[in-house]
């Protein structure tokens, strides 16, 4: 016997056997015949199962490398972050007497090696005491204190830097190499192999550029109104603070100082955006897992119902011995369940055993420490995903066990059954549906999104099942064909027993979820590249300062006179209160974003262009006589606000209060200059900042033109940042290409699940298949029109499923990327191509793999075996 | 053989298929068979004997008359309670054998045992299997024993509950002659050592002949034959 060993189970000590329920006993001598054919059965489950498992402890593992990294990743145990502007000396002081405190600022910059060439850099300024925890460590395992100088810095000599290798590969430099840095001149000397607060940073547009606090203020990089983040991150006076001494620590500091307009985070909520992309990552890739779970429950279905065909005649003889039926049903349904508990030990070791090997890969870019143990509660909620769709795929063959009877026996009639399920169990499916669809829905982090999806899920699995029967009635109207091949093929399709349901259901399922994530990536991706050149300006500027400004647009006018140049003031701010309601008490909405964190700000006499007042007047051109804000229409309505409310918005450390006066339409994707807040020109009257300013060639710029300008400008404005937007998009879409690899290959698990469906699908009806094959060519039937009659089913087949994959999946895609994403839609041929290309390889290729052995058998040896 | 009537089939009729493609397999059959008594029924093929036996073990319902099994009328009794006297009143012997091949011999026979919640079920199981010379092939599986064998294991599940009847669909038929005849002998020293009443439904003649009485099942009915085998 193969697979698992029951005998010994079932001979177990009498004292110890009896205790086993009968069915269960049955069960267990029923599995002695092994595991053959449950082999798709336990793959499929162990596939979907492994995909879950797999994601959510990866996503488990490094929830909670950043909880367990918390304070290394936050750079203290708690940070308190101001824009623009340092703490006051008041400020400061204050935390000081707190306990340690390591001051680091963050900024973008340009580096220029002496080639004349510029680097966007994310440049960060740190003091002696850094890091408060964690390890920075050197290539050269030099401790960093002793790296950088702390004292004596100017322009007279070169102040060290520490460099990410990424740096020294895109300028070509090496340790010991100068480069310009706004006002200074920077020695490479060293590069840095690992940095503990990396995380709290965000994306990166540049590598990292590391130089004492000290040097910022020489280089002319720090100014006024500056984009800079400084942040002053505090540990406690002898090791790390207690929760209680955190919490009194943040409160007392807000008492204190309650217009700081600083941003307070802790230890607990380190990189709370990251925590956050992978919660919601976790789950889109979990519904991905899901789909080929749902696609392994048709294997699931399909398996049971052929082992519970074999099994007719057990089933008779137990029945003529006197078990009732509920106890026929219980011992196959133990079966079932003994089963999936075996696919799903291999999934969960599968999905185990990825985040200690994603760890290995990982460890450069997050916190990994987590990831090398077992995540219980992610393996566990895998089980329980598998275990449901098993139950609840196998309730409706189950079903059909039912209405065997001993009768059978005596007739010698123990074929296929062509019996329908009774209610009941038409119902308990149904009840698990609803059960597993709840699961689906409540374990979560996106309620909404989930709901869709089994909503969507639910949708594709009931049209599948009409479309495989309109492709049966087609099949059983079409007139007689004259062609041997095509009457062959044609009435495979329509017979009973046929591959049809099976094949149009799990590829039709997998292929709709191929084409709506090629669909979305294509869409994103263009949105993202495509629109770039007609709209797109090719630079944003950014820290120019009120003073150099008319120099600067000068520049600009005069390096490249044919292209448009747009400038506003910019500043940041942070909204506090709204109608006067604090903003961390305002109702958590889909734009809620806008009251977490700083936002760019502006003033403008005038309607923005791009813009559309759609509620509500702007302010006369001549100046009005109140504070007034013009606010994003779409993000007023998701908030809840509207013309006439109040907003009371925090810049440099002042709170100002401003009425909503008017709201208006913003063309985001457009790049132009724009902000959720426009706020009329006297609100900031006097207040220092810089300005922003966006470059656009007609018709675009091309690679020489724009890297000619960035020499020029950068050359003669050293401490203006420019930030080239085509490398800023290249930096996201290398980010979306990853997510989107990632995708993929979660994707490709579900088609690999549809191609198992479909080898066992294949399998199960080997038999009928080598029948048939031997039949007609004991008739005269030749290989020849065998094959292409197989092949010529498979095909038609096969392209069913693929026109219900293109069509259900373009729809998906467009609710997702419109409706969800905010994208503008097209369709794109290729990937519905692809999906046809695909759909009809597998269907075609596995088809005739599976029938090749049916037609090489010899009539003679099969008819006397008949 | 004593005066107890055991089984009495009164005016059972039967009629299987619907519509256009309806048979009438029985037709008032009248029937009552004592205990210890071993009644043969025969009949060219499709004549309704099987479907007889059926009736009689409750596998297939009447569309009239009745069936009285040791004083109960079966068909008043519902699907599980039907079963569940089956298993304890009945035991069937097939022509096919039927064991389930996943089972040793033991298990086989233990089957309905432990359907009926019989507490030491193994152990008479095992006893079964030495009454028909099988003890020694207790844990071997129904593909490692030989035809002969498997239907002498067919026979000791059948006896297992002690049945008040034995119901036996051609029990020779798939055997050669010599095994088929220490089958029937097996069978016949049964019923006669444990007082059962035996129906069993057979082509070949010197077997039914060995039974008290032989009927023959023509036209939906049951005809009596002598014992040159012609139908009274």
């Amino acid at each position: 016997m193969s697979g698992v060993d029951t005998a010994s189970v079932a001979t177990l000590p009498r004292g110890v056997r009896w205790r086993l329920p009968l069915a269960l006993t049955l069960a267990l001598r029923e599995m002695r015949g092994g595991l053959k054919g449950f082999y798709v059965f336990l793959a499929c489950i162990a596939l979907g199962t492994g995909t879950i498992a797999a994601v959510n402890s990866l996503a488990s593992g490094l929830t909670d490398g950043i909880e367990a990294e918390g304070q290394a990743i936050l750079g203290g145990d708690v940070a308190f972050s101001l824009i623009h502007r340092q703490a006051s000396p008041d400020e400061e002081r204050y935390l000081r007497e707190q306990g340690n405190v390591s001051v680091a600022a963050t900024l973008r910059a340009m580096a220029r090696p002496n080639d004349g060439s510029q680097t966007l850099v994310e440049l960060k300024g740190v003091d002696e005491a850094y890091p408060l925890y964690g390890e920075a460590t050197l290539r050269s395992g030099r401790p960093l204190r002793e790296a950088l100088s702390w004292e004596g810095i100017d322009a007279s000599t070169p102040t060290p830097a520490l460099v990410e290798q990424s740096f020294l590969t895109t300028t070509g430099l090496n340790v010991g190499d100068t480069f310009s840095l706004g006002r200074l001149t920077m020695v490479v000397a060293d590069v840095m192999a690992r940095e503990p607060d990396r995380l709290s940073g965000g994306i990166g547009f540049g590598p990292r550029v590391m130089v004492p606090v000290a040097a910022l203020e020489p280089s002319g990089l720090v100014d006024t109104g500056s984009l800079v983040r400084w942040r002053y991150r505090v540990s406690g006076p002898s090791g790390p603070l207690n929760d209680d001494a955190l919490r009194t620590l943040v409160e007392d500091a807000n008492t204190a100082f309650p217009t700081a307009g600083w941003r307070v985070e802790t230890r607990t909520e380190a990189a709370p955006g990251l925590r956050q992309s992978i919660a919601r990552f976790a789950q889109f890739l979990t519904l991905v897992g899901l789909t080929s779970l749902a696609v392994g429950g048709v294997g699931v279905a399909n398996a049971v119902r052929a082992y519970l065909a074999k099994k007719r005649t057990t089933i008779a003889i137990l029945r003529a011995m006197g078990a009732p039926a509920r106890l026929v049903l219980a011992t196959y349904f133990c079966q079932i369940v003994l089963l999936a508990g075996i696919g799903i030990v291999f999934g969960l070791l599968l999905g185990a055993a990825l985040p200690p090997l994603a760890g290995l890969f990982l460890a450069d870019l997050l916190p990994v420490s987590a990831l090398f143990s077992l995540f219980p509660g992610a393996l566990a909620l895998a089980a329980l995903y598998g275990l449901m769709i098993a139950i609840a795929f196998a309730i409706w063959p189950l079903g059909t066990a039912h209405a065997v009877r001993p009768t059978a026996l005596f007739r010698d009639d123990t074929g296929a059954p062509n019996v329908r399920a009774r209610w009941p169990f038409i119902i308990a499916t149904g009840i698990a549906i609803a059960l597993l669809a709840a699961l689906t829905i409540f374990a979560s982090h996106d309620r909404f999104l989930a709901a869709i999806y089994v909503l969507g899920a639910g949708a594709v699995f009931v049209l599948l099942r009409l479309v495989a029967q309109l492709v049966v009635i087609i099949a059983r109207a079409l007139p007689r064909s004259r062609s041997t091949v095509v009457r062959l093929a044609v009435g495979n399709i329509h017979r009973r027993g046929a591959l049809t349901p099976t094949v149009t259901l799990s590829l039709g399922l997998s292929l709709t979820l191929l084409v709506t994530l090629s669909l979305v990536d294509g869409n994103l991706r263009s949105t993202l590249l495509s629109r770039l050149p007609a709209e797109a300006p090719s630079f944003f500027f950014v820290d120019i300062q009120d003073h150099e400004r008319p120099a600067f647009l000068a520049k600009l006018a005069e390096a490249a006179p044919d292209a448009t140049v747009r400038s506003q003031p910019m500043l940041r701010g942070r909204i506090v209160a709204l109608k006067g309601t604090p903003s961390d008490e305002w109702p958590d909405t889909e734009a809620a974003w806008v009251l977490r964190g700083d936002r760019g700000i502006t003033y403008n006499p005038e309607v923005p262009e791009g813009s559309t007042v759609v509620e509500g007047a702007w302010w006369p051109a001549e100046g009005s006589t109140r504070n007034e804000v013009s606010f994003d229409a779409e993000l007023a309505g998701e908030l809840g606000i509207g013309v006439g409310d109040t907003l009371r918005i925090n810049v440099l450390g002042r709170e100002v209060e401003a009425t909503i006066t008017n709201l208006r339409t913003v063309e985001w994707e457009s790049l132009a200059i724009n902000f959720v807040m426009v706020f009329s020109p006297n609100v900031f009257a006097g207040a220092p900042h810089a300005h922003l300013a966006t470059l656009s060639y007609l018709g675009g710029g091309n690679e020489d033109e724009e890297l000619a300008l960035l020499k020029e400008v950068s050359g003669a404005f050293p401490t203006v940042t420019a930030v080239r937007i085509k490398d800023a998009l290249e930096t996201v879409n290398g980010v979306v290409a990853d997510l989107a690899l990632a995708i993929r290959a979660a994707a490709a698990v579900t088609l690999l699940a549809s191609i198992l469906v479909l080898a066992g699908t294949l399998a199960a009806s080997h038999r009928s298949r080598i029948y048939d094959a031997v039949i007609l060519k004991a008739l005269g039937a030749r290989r020849r029109t065998l094959v292409a009659a197989y092949a010529l089913e498979y095909f038609i087949l096969g392209i069913s499923a693929a026109i219900f994959g293109i069509f259900a999946g373009t729809i998906a895609a467009r609710v997702i990327a419109v409706d969800l994403m905010e994208l503008t839609f097209s369709f794109m041929p290729v990937a519905a191509f692809s999906a046809v290309f695909v759909a009809i390889i597998v269907t075609v290729g596995l088809g005739l793999i599976g029938t090749w052995r049916a037609l090489g058998e010899k009539p003679a040896r099969v008819l006397r075996a008949l | 053989m004593s005066d107890e009537i055991v089984i009495d089939v009164v005016d059972v009729g039967l009629t299987l298929g619907r519509g256009a493609s309806a048979v009438s397999v029985l037709k008032g059959v009248d029937r009552a068979i004592r205990r210890g008594q071993t009644l043969a029924v025969t009949g060219p093929s499709g004549s309704g004997k099987s479907t007889l036996l059926m009736v009689l073990g409750g596998l297939e319902r009447p569309d009239r008359g009745r069936v009285v099994i040791s004083g109960q009328d079966i068909a008043q009794m519902s699907e599980d309670e039907l079963t569940a006297f089956r298993g304890r009143s009945m035991g069937v012997v097939f022509q096919s054998f039927h064991l389930i091949p996943t089972m040793t011999a033991l298990e086989n026979v233990a089957v309905p045992l432990e359907l009926a919640h019989v507490a030491d079920a193994r152990d008479r199981a095992m006893e079964e299997l030495r009454l028909v010379g099988l003890g020694a092939r207790a844990g071997h599986y129904p593909t490692e024993l030989s035809g002969g064998e498997q239907q002498r294991v067919a026979i000791a599940r059948a006896l297992a509950p002690q049945p008040s009847v034995l119901l036996a669909d051609e029990p020779t038929g798939n055997l050669d002659e010599s095994t088929g005849a220490e089958i029937a002998d097996l069978m016949f020293a049964a019923s006669r050592e444990r007082n059962q009443t035996m129906v069993l439904v057979t082509h070949d003649m010197a077997l039914a002949q060995r039974c008290d009485e032989v009927v023959r099942v023509s036209d939906g009915r049951l005809h009596d034959v002598d014992e040159k085998g012609l139908a009274a």
